[in-house]
């Protein structure tokens, strides 16, 4: 850009102007400014302690749940029903036919896979019979 | 000019601010007082560079660092004159301090200053940014959001209006 030049009045304004005396900035400005800076400026390794903190934390809680987990699971002796329970399927098999004669082996053989299958669809575990949150008396009675 | 066009910028973060403190702050402080005034100077100054921080704004030189901080400077001017912080004109008495002139030179000094903080901000902006910040009227248009031209014949306005509040003529 190249203004049209100033007429010499305006001219001779603008040298008074730029020498016009100004003080420059106060020493302690410098100092007052980086400090505030300072401030601003976020620390860098501060996001990644914190968060690196947070998950210790996480962990740390996670780990202590599934030990009381574990541990109430042991001291009840529970039972995940993990292992097949009851009759094998031969012997189910076999009390099959004896109620229904006319069932070939291999439906025979089917009904009484799916009858252990469903039998294990239910994997609520359930305290063994001497735990000592459950009452005795009453483990005696609930089954059928 | 207060730096070389293209260097590069410094490698330290943390130096970065300080080196472009030691290169600007001058020009910058100059052009905040005659923006809003000896007291906000320095408060327009310090915003100057905190929002540089704040912004994280990605300077890759001094040339770009230099366009960002005056165009900053003007926003916190004006964010500080929004907040109520009233203009002060500089104390013709704190230009006795700043060299050991004659009396007449103080006299028309002072004269001098009032007669530019009494300009319309508009005016004043653009005087401060091209003599007190040093910019070329492309910075100052880029500055305030104007064409080169429009900036250049504000400038002279500003001028002309400057020497009639002196008493030397039209407008």
């Amino acid at each position: 850009v190249t203004p049209d030049p100033l007429p010499p009045d305006l001219l001779d304004l603008e040298r008074k102007l730029a020498n016009r005396p100004q003080p420059g900035p106060p020493v302690e400005l410098r100092a007052r400014v980086l400090a505030a800076v300072s401030r601003e400026r976020p620390t860098p390794r501060a996001a990644p302690v914190r968060n690196g903190f947070a998950r210790f934390a996480a962990a740390t809680a996670a780990a202590a749940l599934l030990a009381i987990n574990l541990s109430a699971s042991l001291a009840n002796d529970t039972d995940w029903h993990l292992r097949p329970t009851g009759p094998d399927s031969a012997a189910v098999a076999d009390r099959i036919r004896e109620l229904a004669p006319d069932l070939s082996d291999r439906e025979a053989r089917r009904q009484a896979l799916l009858l252990r299958a469903s039998a294990g669809l239910t994997p609520a575990p359930r305290p063994a019979a001497n735990s000592f949150l459950r009452d005795r008396e009453s483990d005696r009675w609930d089954t059928p | 000019m207060d730096a070389p066009a293209g260097e590069p910028w410094p490698s330290e973060p943390g130096d970065a601010v300080a080196a472009l403190y030691d290169r600007f702050a001058p020009a910058l402080y100059r052009t905040a007082r005659t923006l809003v005034g000896d007291t906000l100077a320095e408060d327009a100054v310090q915003e100057t560079f905190v929002g540089l921080v704040r912004a994280r704004v990605a300077v890759t030189d001094l040339e770009n660092a230099r366009a960002y901080l005056f165009a900053a400077l003007r926003h916190a001017a004006a964010k500080l004159r929004a907040r109520g912080g009233r203009e002060r004109p500089v104390p013709p008495d704190d230009l006795l301090d700043l060299a050991t002139p004659t009396t007449p030179d103080v006299g028309r000094a002072a004269e001098l200053e009032r007669a530019l903080q009494s300009l319309p901000t508009e005016q004043r902006e653009v005087i401060a940014l091209k003599i007190d910040g040093g910019l070329t009227f492309a910075e100052v248009a880029a500055c305030l959001g104007v064409s080169p031209n429009t900036a250049a014949s504000r400038y002279r306005y500003a001028i002309e209006k400057l020497r009639a509040a002196l008493g030397g003529g039209r407008p």
